[in-house]
């Protein structure tokens, strides 16, 4: 809303300046999003909420501003007495959900040129001046919040006007000179044969005011906001006449404005007015709130007095009746927001000053519940990760198109946004991978220092079962080298505690695998034979996606420290040469460490050709090993590498 | 015998300059020092000579020897030297460095940190949610002009009364869950993904983070809210600031404030960042409205409340600098890295 200072100073004394004024309004009334000098003075942009329609007008600006500058209020002269005018030879035909209020005025007058001050005022808003008939109308809805629509008289067919729903599809030309096509649902003004306006929204092109207009029918209504709003949305026409409507003017703001606009064709346009009619009333009942001052300081934890919350309420037009320590309110017909107490204690709290509330410890006798799942530890995993050389991203939750189009993604189980704002954003991500894996093709070129690089993500996937949405958290990695992945999933599972023994990794496809293209050597991975995730070979990157939740109750961080021992360890290193699939080397190094307990230490020290060497440290921390006791633990080890596919080179078994 | 030694010395020379393998020097070394070597064949010729002749050359032969072989030795060296250096105790693939938690990950550690001493427990809420708990049951009726606040995304599921479920808005999803599963006292926080209907660009994204906190029990007033304002801006941006209430209007919470923080930037005198308003806006907040109590079962005479949130990644962006939002969900490993 924007509001020119010096039209302000016309309804109010202001004592303060533009820039005063608008702090002040943000801290006790409205957010003012700015002030901006132009040629016609200082305006302030109001940032209207939608709970203070009534400051859409100057005249509820100017209401706000006379109570935080106690300064006095003049509102423009209204004296127009409606009992005067004759009724109008017309029949308004209304729907009442659609329509409460319909006023039509018959004016005769013609479309002058406006005088210099009103021009400047409409300038000053943005408006650019056409004529009196119709630049009265906007300022009439400026200073009000009211809009009015002007038809000219002799483009009407009948003496019918009706407001009621188009009923069918129908094409109609709007003011802008577009034709629209409307739905059954919209909300139109007709005359005996065709539509004339789109409520509340915009008029039509056949029946505005030319140069030739003599007679006017000039329309007043209140329109339903929600059916406003829809309409306004569907045809994306947010008018000033349509976000005041959607506001809802209250009925005797609407009657105050009918008798400014009347005055003002009196005044200035020298119209004659012939009759009106009026349909639906101005009546309008406010509700009756009473509430304690200890309510009011309970919940704000101020030491309000009666007398400040009574001047407070009194000089927002509230009435109010005191009795004892209860205060019986009635908000002004304005404020139709207010309807409940603590709408009225809001209203004590900014007149009072936020600034001037004091802060009190939050009491701290709170139990807290247990979480489900300990931040700890889902922090000590993440740590652990970025220690171990992994970077943490965070991508949006959908699949890009190059994403569906690379891995070959089956759209149709995906959930699916279906007002989605591009193509970028139309399917929901149902695996973390092909966003990890756009993330290290981006990121490898610019990998100066050819370290290996690894990412981690942590998000939700998105999956329909049985059409109800499911969202399970994964953790999810990917590697430009196959050694890294075998090392950090090794030693993740290590530092989680997992039992090895229950870890297995078997070729074949998991049910819900998502992607169809551009992947190899796809594993699940199974613990206490259940499913834990996948393992996948995605072109020349590595991946693997686990679920989180069971990766967190599996895991066990807590300590537990084992004495020192006085006797030596053994290390020896193993040769093996692989068999032609390089992914059994983490079932090997599995099944070698639980071979038997005796090996404290294994590790994939070397890789050369189609070799590598596995450094073992065999300890007894109750006596001390001999090679006799190792023979026959070499011998095991070479008999389980055999059945991964491996053979044991270069060592007497 | 004089012209046979001098030939032989350019010989060597020649040989040991030309001599770049350890293998060259092997074939120099025999073909002179050898047993049927050139230098043993002058020796031999030796026994031929006067005795004079054999006092002038032996012992001259002698020393030429010994000097050859340090020659050869030093050479030898010096091959074997500028040959490649084989570590084995190298590792025998490169190793990773270092990682580090993403910068939203990092912003949700530190603000969890700053509110589980006062016994906030974190609790989440579905990204799918269905119009209850995202809007109906917190004051915003169907059509309500207040739902242009949240421009939504639907997605092509139905909850049980077969209205599309959408995206959830805002984490204020979790505020009639927690208060149905945990009744009150209550102190619950949440982080976490929120979506609009919002084109991408350096200011705006379709994906971002919220925080939130939700305290409900006997007795809790605004100057309560007061407090943890104060408190946690001043954990976060430093003692400096503090920070101040705005009317604002959310249909969930009645008395309703925009709390902004005094700028850490200029201690509230007007610099660029704040827009010389001294001033900047972080966080919505208010007392639970008494149709949300009532939605969750309690009754709003003996039960009272505050929510509070605040845009984890705005706020991020002014602390660390960076200037678009696109960069936290895009980004690439140098953005990671630094």
């Amino acid at each position: 809303m924007k509001v020119p200072y010096r039209w302000l100073t016309k309804l109010v004394k202001l004592k303060s300046n533009p820039a005063e004024l608008a702090q002040k309004l943000s801290l006790m009334t409205i957010g003012v999003d700015e002030v901006k000098d132009t040629p016609l003075g200082p305006v302030l942009d109001l940032d209207v909420t939608y709970n203070r329609g009534d400051l859409l007008s100057m005249v509820g600006v100017a209401r706000e501003a006379a109570f935080i500058d106690k300064a006095k209020l003049t509102l423009p002269d209204a004296s127009f007495d409606l009992n005067n005018i004759p009724d109008a030879n017309l029949q308004i035909q209304r729907d009442q959900t659609a329509c409460q209020l319909y006023t039509a005025v018959i004016l005769e007058v013609s479309p002058t040129p406006s005088p210099e001050w009103l021009q400047q005022r409409l300038a000053s808003v943005g408006i650019t001046p056409q004529n009196i008939i119709v630049d009265l109308t906007n300022l009439v809805m400026w200073e009000w919040g009211q809009p009015f629509h002007a038809f000219d008289l002799d483009t009407l067919t009948g003496e019918t006007i009706s407001i009621k729903p188009a009923g069918r599809s129908l094409k109609f030309t709007t003011l802008d000179n577009k034709t629209r096509t409307l739905d059954p649902d919209d909300i139109l003004i007709w005359d005996d044969q065709k539509p004339i306006a789109l409520a509340g929204v915009m008029g039509g092109l056949e029946t505005e005011i030319t140069n030739q207009t003599q007679t006017v029918l000039l329309e007043m209504a209140l329109f339903d906001p929600f059916q406003i709003r829809r309409t306004a949305m569907k045809h994306g026409l947010f008018s000033d006449a349509a976000n005041r409507f959607i506001h809802k003017p209250s009925p005797q703001t609407s009657q105050m404005a009918l008798k400014r606009i009347l005055t003002l064709f009196a005044k200035h346009a020298k119209a004659k007015i012939k009759g009106i009619k009026i349909s639906g009333s101005f009546d309008q009942s406010m509700p009756v709130i009473s509430l304690t001052l200890d309510q009011v300081n309970s919940l704000l934890g101020a030491d309000i007095s009666l007398t400040q919350a009574a001047d407070i309420l009194t000089g927002l037009d509230f009435k109010l009746a005191v009795k004892k320590h209860n205060l019986i309110v009635t908000p002004p017909h304005w404020r139709q927001d207010i309807q409940i107490k603590q709408d009225v204690i809001e209203e004590i709290a900014r007149g009072f000053g936020y600034w001037r509330l004091k802060p009190s410890p939050l009491p701290l006798h709170f139990i807290p519940h247990k979480p489900a799942v300990s931040e700890t530890l889902s922090k000590q995993i993440k740590n652990f990760l970025t220690g171990q050389g992994l970077f943490q991203i965070n991508p949006f939750g959908f699949y890009t198109q190059a994403e569906i189009t690379h891995f070959g993604i089956q759209t149709k189980p995906l959930v699916r946004v279906t007002n989605f704002i591009s193509i970028e954003t139309r399917y929901l991500k149902s695996s973390l991978l092909p966003g990890l894996y756009s993330y290290i093709k981006t990121s490898r070129p610019i990998n100066w220092f050819d370290q290996p690089l690894g990412f981690f993500e942590i998000n939700r996937t998105y999956h329909r079962r049985h059409q109800k949405p499911d969202e399970p958290v994964k953790l999810a990695f990917i590697f430009d080298s196959q050694n890294f992945l075998t090392r950090i999933i090794n030693n993740l599972f290590e530092y989680l505690r997992f039992d090895y023994q229950h870890l297995r990794l078997k070729a074949q496809t998991p049910p819900d695998f998502p992607l169809t293209s551009h992947f190899q050597h796809l594993h699940t991975l199974f613990y206490k034979n259940k499913p834990l995730g996948w393992l996948v070979q995605l072109d020349d990157f590595w991946a693997v996606e686990l679920d989180w939740l069971a990766v967190l109750t599996n895991a066990d961080l807590t300590p537990k420290p084992s004495k020192p021992s006085s006797f030596a360890p053994i290390i020896e290193e193993l040769t093996f040469e692989p068999s032609n699939k390089p992914e059994l080397l983490f079932n090997l190094l599995i099944s070698l460490r639980y071979t038997t307990n005796l090996i404290k230490e294994l590790r994939l020290i070397d890789r050369y050709q189609n070799r590598f060497t596995i450094r073992i440290i065999y300890h007894d921390p109750h006596k001390q090993l001999a090679k006799k006791d190792i023979k026959p633990l070499r011998r095991q080890i070479a008999s389980q590498a055999q059945k991964q596919g491996y053979k044991l080179i270069g060592q007497e078994i | 015998m004089k012209d046979l030694i001098e030939k032989l010395k350019q010989d060597f020379t020649n040989r040991l300059d030309k001599a770049n393998s350890a293998s060259d020097l092997e074939t120099l070394r025999v073909d002179f020092f050898g047993r049927k070597g050139k230098l043993n064949q002058i020796f031999k010729q030796l026994t031929r000579l006067s005795v004079e002749e054999k006092q002038k050359w032996g012992p001259y032969l002698n020393q030429l020897k010994a000097r050859w072989q340090k020659a050869l030795a030093n050479k030898h060296q010096k091959l074997t030297q500028t040959a490649p250096v084989a570590d084995f105790n190298f590792p025998a693939f490169p190793v990773p460095t270092f990682g580090r938690l993403h910068p939203i990950e990092w912003m949700r550690q530190k603000t969890l940190e700053i509110f589980t001493p006062l016994g906030f427990i974190e609790v989440d809420g579905p990204h799918i949610e269905n119009d209850w708990y995202n809007f109906e049951g917190l004051n915003i009726p169907p059509g309500h002009p207040a739902r242009d606040l949240w421009d939504t995304l639907y997605v092509d599921l139905k909850d049980d009364k077969n209205s599309p479920l959408l995206l959830r808005t805002h984490t204020s999803n979790i505020q009639l869950r927690a208060l149905q599963k945990y009744k009150p006292p209550l102190k619950v926080m949440s982080f976490g993904r929120c979506f609009r209907h919002e084109v991408l660009d350096p200011r705006h994204s379709h994906t971002f983070s919220q925080f939130e906190v939700l305290v409900v029990d006997k007795n809790i007033n605004m100057s309560h809210l007061k407090w943890l304002s104060d408190y946690f801006l001043k954990q976060i941006l430093g003692e400096v600031t503090q920070s101040r209430f705005r009317p604002k209007y959310y249909p969930f919470v009645e008395p309703g404030v925009g709390v902004d923080a005094k700028c850490v930037f200029c201690a509230g005198q007007g610099c660029s960042v704040c827009s010389n308003s001294g001033w900047f806006e972080i966080a919505g907040a208010g007392m639970v409205h008494p149709q949300v109590l009532t939605n969750a079962g309690l009754d709003p005479d003996e039960y009272s409340g505050f929510a509070w949130g605040f845009g984890p990644d705005r706020m991020l962006m002014l602390m660390t600098g960076v200037d678009d939002i696109r960069q936290l969900y895009q980004g690439n490993l140098n953005f990671l890295k630094g």
